[in-house]
């Protein structure tokens, strides 16, 4: 038996759209790291709305079981970065998606409460959320590129390798 | 013979497609086990986190905390060099007088502070154009679970205001409420709340703010309120030189105040 490794000619799928998501994160993670510097600092965030901003970093919301939301953000986008600065293989794709819905489903239900039960709307944390749902959105796209095309440098398996032929009958 | 070899190949081919297609549907079947299983777990995680955070909170933030910091700070430098007396926050010659009637364990009362208000005070009141007033209507705490700790609470910003800094007080409360119809209003919770402000003498206020006459203080509000029929919080009077203007109920931006105040200027 012998395999052979085949070269999907063509640059990786989706290699663009990953690069434009590291970017996203990068950004994600300036914010979060931004928005856990001041809950930490005491300090009051910069805002253009007023003490919207300050009205949600101080609302009951802003923790989860006394974790500061922002922390959880930060080390949510530092995951999502390292799974697409990692060798790109379906697993992988496949957490970066795991891990973008949580912060999706997430950052949705704190929008939520922004809107619905605080008030006001922190433009840090919008655009945190934005920033999400456009991963999640090209974590999809990613996954659905790598499933539909052939991944490069995979071995190709020979289904046949080792067995015996059948004798073919005599017409 | 070479048609044997012939069939030979066509067979082999034949098998061949067989086993890459049932690989292939194999392949597909484990890619949506694993998508399916991703999915599932981020949803789990998800609800649970959803779950925490609507089931936690309902207390105010201790003193201490970044978030009570924060709010302390945001407080002072809202009111740093603006004139206080009593429960009068801005200078005494200002011609307009806007007078807010509120509970402060009021959610919207507390939205009024952090918006529309927050602006008043750093621009109107600053300026000495609007004097702004506190007078104290039961609301919100009467729904809850121990209304009896209204004039408490009241009184104790008006403890703070026999020191010229009721508006911290108040404006502290309202930045750091906990949950609406909860207990969160205990001694603990006031006497952090004082201590939090810079320049306020703790023993004095501790002292104050059960004194009969504060807590008569807050009775007459709520008299005052109810002969004039309000019984909304926050429900904003705006005087003037020109007269009254319509009373303003429930929360507003700081355009309908803006307009409010020319009306009556």
């Amino acid at each position: 038996m012998s395999s052979s490794r085949v070269r999907t000619p063509g640059r990786t799928p989706g290699g663009g759209l990953r690069r434009v998501m590291i970017a996203l994160a990068i950004i994600g993670l300036g914010v979060a790291t931004y928005l856990t510097y001041v809950h930490y600092a005491g300090i009051k965030p910069a805002c253009t709305a007023g003490q919207s901003c300050i009205k949600v970093q101080t609302s009951q919301w802003s923790k989860l079981d006394g974790i500061p939301v922002a922390l959880l953000g930060l080390i949510g986008y530092i995951g999502i970065l390292a799974t697409l600065l990692a060798p790109d293989r379906e697993e992988v794709r496949l957490a970066t998606l795991g891990l973008t819905l949580i912060g999706f489903g997430f950052s949705a239900y704190l929008t939520y409460r922004e809107l619905f039960s605080i008030h006001a709307v922190c433009e840090w944390c919008a655009s945190s959320a934005v920033i999400m749902t456009l991963l999640l959105a090209g974590s999809v796209t990613r996954y659905l590129l790598g499933a539909l095309r052939p991944w490069p440098d995979q071995p190709a398996e020979d289904p046949l390798a080792g067995r015996q032929e059948e004798p073919v009958l005599p017409a | 013979m070479a048609s044997r070899t012939k069939q030979k190949e066509e067979a082999r081919a034949r098998r061949l497609a067989e086993e890459q297609a049932r690989s292939e549907r194999e392949r597909r079947a484990r890619r949506l086990q694993m998508l399916g299983g991703v999915v599932i777990a981020a949803v789990v995680v998800v609800a649970v986190a959803i779950a925490i955070s609507a089931s936690g909170g309902g207390g105010a933030p201790p003193p201490n905390s970044p978030s009570a910091r924060a709010a302390a700070s945001a407080v002072t430098g809202l009111l740093t060099g603006v004139p206080q007396s009593g429960t009068t926050l801005g200078s005494p010659s200002a011609k307009v007088t806007v007078t807010e009637y509120g509970d402060l364990e009021c959610p919207i009362c507390r939205d009024f502070a952090l918006g529309a208000e927050n602006n008043l005070i750093s621009g109107d009141v600053r300026s000495g154009k609007v004097k702004l007033v506190y007078r104290s209507l039961e609301t919100a705490t009467g729904n809850g679970p121990d209304p009896s700790v209204f004039g408490t609470q009241q009184a104790a910003a008006y403890a703070a205001g026999l020191q010229q800094h009721a508006w911290d007080y108040i404006l502290l409360f309202y930045h750091e409420q906990g949950s609406e119809g909860t207990s969160y209003v205990t001694p603990s919770y006031l006497q952090g709340l004082a201590k939090q402000i810079p320049g306020l003498g703790y023993a004095t206020w501790a002292t104050d703010r059960t004194s009969p006459t504060l807590l008569a203080q807050v009775t007459a509000d709520q008299q005052a309120a109810a002969s004039k029929g309000f019984n909304s919080t926050p429900t904003i009077v705006v005087q003037g030189p020109k007269g009254q203007a319509q009373p303003i109920i429930g929360n507003t931006d700081y355009g309908t105040l803006e307009s409010a105040i020319k009306s009556v200027s």
